[in-house]
């Protein structure tokens, strides 16, 4: 299975286990919240329950007081006779009727004490009968006669009560009371008049009559207490149910909270993992693409270094072989140096045409759009092929509508590009033959036209079969065809491509043995006459004065000594270049020179030192040898320490032909106050898209498109070289030298307008200086490098128009 | 503290020996007078006796620079002692004298930083070099 598929599976399986666990979590939190809710609604309703007990149980002690309070009062009343004694008593009485029937009531769910209710209703009812008795005893009328009318008015009121109440047993029968009465006065008459001498017994009688009523009343409170243990031990035992119920509610809760936490855990550590592993991931993804980057990174300035490295030692082959050819040597060398001219012209196409196609290939090539004219690049085009043409008598010749605008706005450099490759094809493949360009154009609304080009010859053509595949990249028509005729097979793709960046089509028809027609349409702006470029501004009037003069220019950077040595030169201007401060110094032990230019920071030792060495132990002074000092730096702040070591004027980098001949004429002439050049300010078109500005190169060669191409190169070099130094000095964290080293290759790169590579090196070179390194200077410093790619291609590119 | 700068000078002609070592003292001077640094100087006009010392081990060897005079008598030259040297001080500067300026291709072999003739500006060049060296390796400015 795939990569990515198992990806895609263990993602999926991470989920589901997710998902899972949360589904089982939410039914062990409704699991656990249904068991509280059951557990503690049960403990609630055995709480609701147990309150109705205690009720009875207040009713029961309140009769057990009432009772006591009875008994108190019927044994005060007998020792003290006093009628208020015995009012407890009768409130007593007048309410322990509606006691026990509500007692009965609040019994009433409950057999038992139901039963035991009616036990102490009887009881009751028993004792009451003995206190009266007592109070009967005790001889008292009014009690007799508030009883009988107590007995009136609780029959009366008897509706009301229970039918058969403790009271109304008691005194509802007036016969039996009559009858007791009738008893007792028979026996008090007797014993009255039987022995009045026996009172003492008849106390010890009452005596007795009390203790049985107190015995009664022991029973009494005997059953009350049964009864309230009865009570106590339901409550007890509703309480033990309760606390079993919340045992297990407990036991179940630490459980299904345990599971709970296992669970939580559980899913806690899969996130987590899961997490990690998707950091993990992130990581190793951004890795890669930070790799990849590099890489790419990487394959840009390498493909900027291999077109330089390659090209340039190409180009000098090339270039000597040339010139050696135009000198008078044998036949033999003359024919070696044929093959090698041959060669390395071959080797160079080869070589821009690997170029091209990277660029291609990655989207890194960008169009010019600048005003050219159609009629001078087809003129140039032909002229490149004339002589290939008749050596293989081959007719070459081109025809331009004359409704075609003269001016057209793009990439001139591209259709050039894309008439030589085809016209080369069609020169290589044709002998005795014709090769023809017709360019018409079809009119567009708003001053748009499409190009059409039309590029015919009779050459050896291609098989139909094979005319789908003559387009795609390293793909010749036949094997045979590379053997016989050499090329990439890159050609007619990097073709393609260049049309298609350009928004046109192109189109193949072929016929072996016959010849190819391949049409190209490609859309143009009309362009404007006046914008067309032309040669820049006139060179520099020098006056004759200073053509004798001799110069040393001091600078490490290669790229300014050679500015100095093709401007000094033109101007017929004697001058030795040094490339360092000792070096200087071992050239005025043993000559002498008018004027003296020196950079100010240069390994070794520096511009200012070495001047002050001049003057105060060479003994060299400033009217014999004036010192034009030169920085691309500020001088401003440090002015009068430099006039102090012995500086005369100042030149700013990069400096054009006008400030360094103002310069001159500055410490030469009249002795005028020192010039202090500015930078060079460029308001002209930029090249390359704003990267860069060639146009004061240009002006300083005077056109010598040599020169400028030796310039550039020169550039490339010593810039990369430089850059390659700086990021080994910025790995082994040797700042100062990185600082240098920055500073070192800035004025070159300013004075072709490569302003950003210029400010990030600026950057570099501030950054360090001000605050040591703060970890910025590693991305500046990769920065500059991806920046000097940028710059380099963009100059191989300048490089092969001019070629 | 104050930094050490330790200064070697090999040259077997006492008087320009002296003459070396005087140009050394009066270039760093303006170090010295900020007060942080002290400048520790070893002159040797015998290149056995010095070659003798290191090996028993008597001198350390941890200069900042070495200057060095090229034939120093008996068959020695400076090669064979800029190689001692270097085993234990890799980083020191070495300035290499000669009376010849052709003595600069013989002296291929030899690792050395700068080459100073042996004219009358070779003391000043020499404390140039040195003044140079110290500003660039404890980034500080000399100049007034």
């Amino acid at each position: 299975m795939s990569g990515p598929d198992n990806k895609h599976l263990k993602k999926n399986s991470i989920q589901l286990k997710i998902g899972f666990l949360m589904i089982l979590a939410v039914i062990l939190l409704t699991a656990t919240c249904y068991l509280l809710y059951r557990n503690l609604s049960s403990i609630v309703s055995s709480i609701r329950i147990d309150e109705t007990p205690e009720l009875r149980l207040l009713s029961i002690r309140e009769i057990s007081t009432d009772i006591e309070k009875a008994g108190n009062s019927v044994r005060i009343y007998t020792i003290t006779k006093n009628p208020k004694d015995i009012k407890p008593y009768y409130t007593f009485i007048s309410s322990i009727d509606e006691k026990v029937n509500r007692l009965g009531l609040e019994c009433n769910n409950d057999s038992v004490l139901l039963v035991q209710t009616d036990t102490i209703s009887n009881l009751i009812e028993e004792n009451i009968r003995i206190w009266n008795k007592l109070l009967v005893l005790s001889r008292d009328n009014n009690v007799i006669g508030n009883l009988r009318q107590l007995s009136v008015h609780l029959d009366s009121v008897s509706g009301t009560l229970r039918k058969q109440g403790i009271l109304k047993r008691v005194f509802s029968l007036s016969a039996d009371t009559s009858h007791i009465e009738k008893d007792i006065a028979a026996d008090l008459e007797n014993i009255v008049e039987q022995n009045r001498e026996t009172r003492d017994e008849l106390a010890v009688r009452e005596l007795q009559l009390a203790k049985n009523s107190s015995v009664i009343t022991g029973k009494f409170y005997d059953l009350i207490t049964k009864m309230e243990n009865e009570v106590y031990e339901r409550i007890q035992a509703k309480a033990e149910a309760a606390g079993v119920v919340a045992d297990k509610t407990y036991r179940w809760l630490v459980m299904l909270s345990v599971s709970g936490g296992l669970l939580a855990i559980l899913v806690i550590y899969i996130i987590i993992r899961y997490a990690r592993n998707a950091y993990a991931y992130q990581i190793a993804l951004e890795n890669a693409k930070d790799e990849a980057e590099k890489l790419a990174k990487t394959k840009e300035l390498f493909m900027a270094n291999m077109s330089h490295e390659i090209r340039t030692p190409v180009t000098a082959i090339s270039g000597f072989t040339e010139q050696l050819l135009h000198e008078s040597l044998n036949n033999d060398t003359n024919s070696s140096l044929k093959v090698i001219k041959s060669s390395s012209d071959h080797l160079l196409k080869i070589i821009d045409d690997i170029l091209d196609f990277s660029k291609l290939q990655s989207n890194k090539l960008a169009l010019e759009k600048v005003h050219f004219s159609i009629s001078q690049i087809l003129s140039e085009v032909r002229s490149m092929f004339e002589r290939q043409a008749q050596q293989n008598n081959t007719t070459l010749s081109y025809w331009l509508d004359p409704k075609t605008p003269e001016v057209l706005l793009g990439d001139p450099y591209r259709l050039k590009q894309i008439m030589i490759n085809l016209i080369s094809n069609s020169v290589k493949f044709t002998i005795n033959g014709i090769v023809h360009l017709e360019v018409t154009s079809i009119r567009k609304p708003a001053e748009e036209i499409d190009l059409l080009m039309e590029f015919s010859d009779t050459g050896i053509g291609i098989d139909e079969s094979k005319l789908n595949a003559i387009f795609e990249d390293f793909t010749q028509a036949e094997m045979s065809t590379t053997r016989k005729y050499g090329g990439t097979g890159l050609g007619l793709s990097i073709v393609k491509k260049l049309v298609e960046l350009q928004g046109g089509t192109i189109d193949l028809k072929s016929k072996k043995n016959k010849g190819t027609t391949i049409v190209c349409r490609i859309p143009f702006s009309k362009g404007d006459e006046k914008l067309v470029k032309k040669d820049i501004s006139p060179p520099v009037r020098v006056p004759e004065e200073i053509s004798g003069l001799k110069i040393l220019v001091v600078d490490d950077e290669e790229y300014n000594r050679m500015l100095f040595k093709k401007i000094l030169d033109r101007w017929k201007i004697k001058c030795r270049l040094t490339g360092s401060g000792m070096e200087a110094l071992d050239v005025l032990k043993e000559e002498k020179y008018d004027l003296l230019f020196m950079d100010m920071r240069m390994p070794g030792i520096d511009g200012l030192k070495t001047t002050r060495f001049i003057r105060e132990e060479m003994g060299i002074s400033e009217s014999d040898m004036p010192v034009i000092f030169i920085s691309a730096a500020s001088m401003s702040e440090d002015l009068q320490k430099f006039k102090n070591g012995g500086i005369n004027a100042f030149l700013q980098k990069p400096f054009t032909e006008e400030m360094l001949l103002s310069s001159i004429l500055t410490v030469t002439g009249n002795k005028i106050q020192p010039y202090f050049g500015e930078a060079v300010v460029t308001d002209n078109k930029p090249d390359g898209e704003g990267k860069l500005d060639l146009h004061n190169l240009y002006h300083i060669s005077g056109s010598d498109e040599q020169f400028v191409k030796q310039m550039l190169i020169s550039f490339i070099t010593t810039t990369g070289k430089g850059l390659n130094e700086l990021r080994e000095a910025v790995t082994k964290q040797q700042w100062e030298s990185a600082s240098d080293i920055s500073h070192k290759i800035q004025p070159p790169c300013r004075h072709i307008g490569a302003m950003d590579l210029y400010n990030l090196l600026n950057k570099i070179e501030r950054t360090i200086r001000i605050n040591g390194n703060t970890g910025s200077v590693e991305a500046l410093a990769e920065n500059a490098l991806v920046e000097f790619g940028i710059v380099s291609r963009l100059l191989d590119d300048h490089i092969a128009k001019i070629s | 503290m104050k930094k050490t700068i330790k200064v070697l000078v090999i040259e077997d002609n006492e008087y320009y020996n002296n003459l070396l070592s005087n140009a050394i003292q009066q270039s760093v001077n303006p170090m010295l007078a900020k007060g942080n640094y002290q400048l520790v100087l070893r002159s040797f006009t015998d290149a056995k006796e010095y070659i003798r010392k290191i090996k028993s081990k008597e001198l350390e060897c941890d200069y900042t620079a070495v200057f060095i005079d090229y034939y120093l008598g008996e068959g020695i030259n400076a090669g064979h002692i800029i190689k001692i040297l270097k085993e234990h001080c890799s980083d020191a500067m070495v300035v290499l004298l000669s009376q010849s300026d052709s003595v600069r291709g013989k002296s291929d072999l030899v690792p050395y930083d700068y080459f100073v003739v042996k004219d009358k500006f070779a003391p000043s060049l020499c404390g140039l070099y040195l003044q140079q060296y110290i500003e660039n390796k404890y980034s500080v400015s000399l100049d007034q």
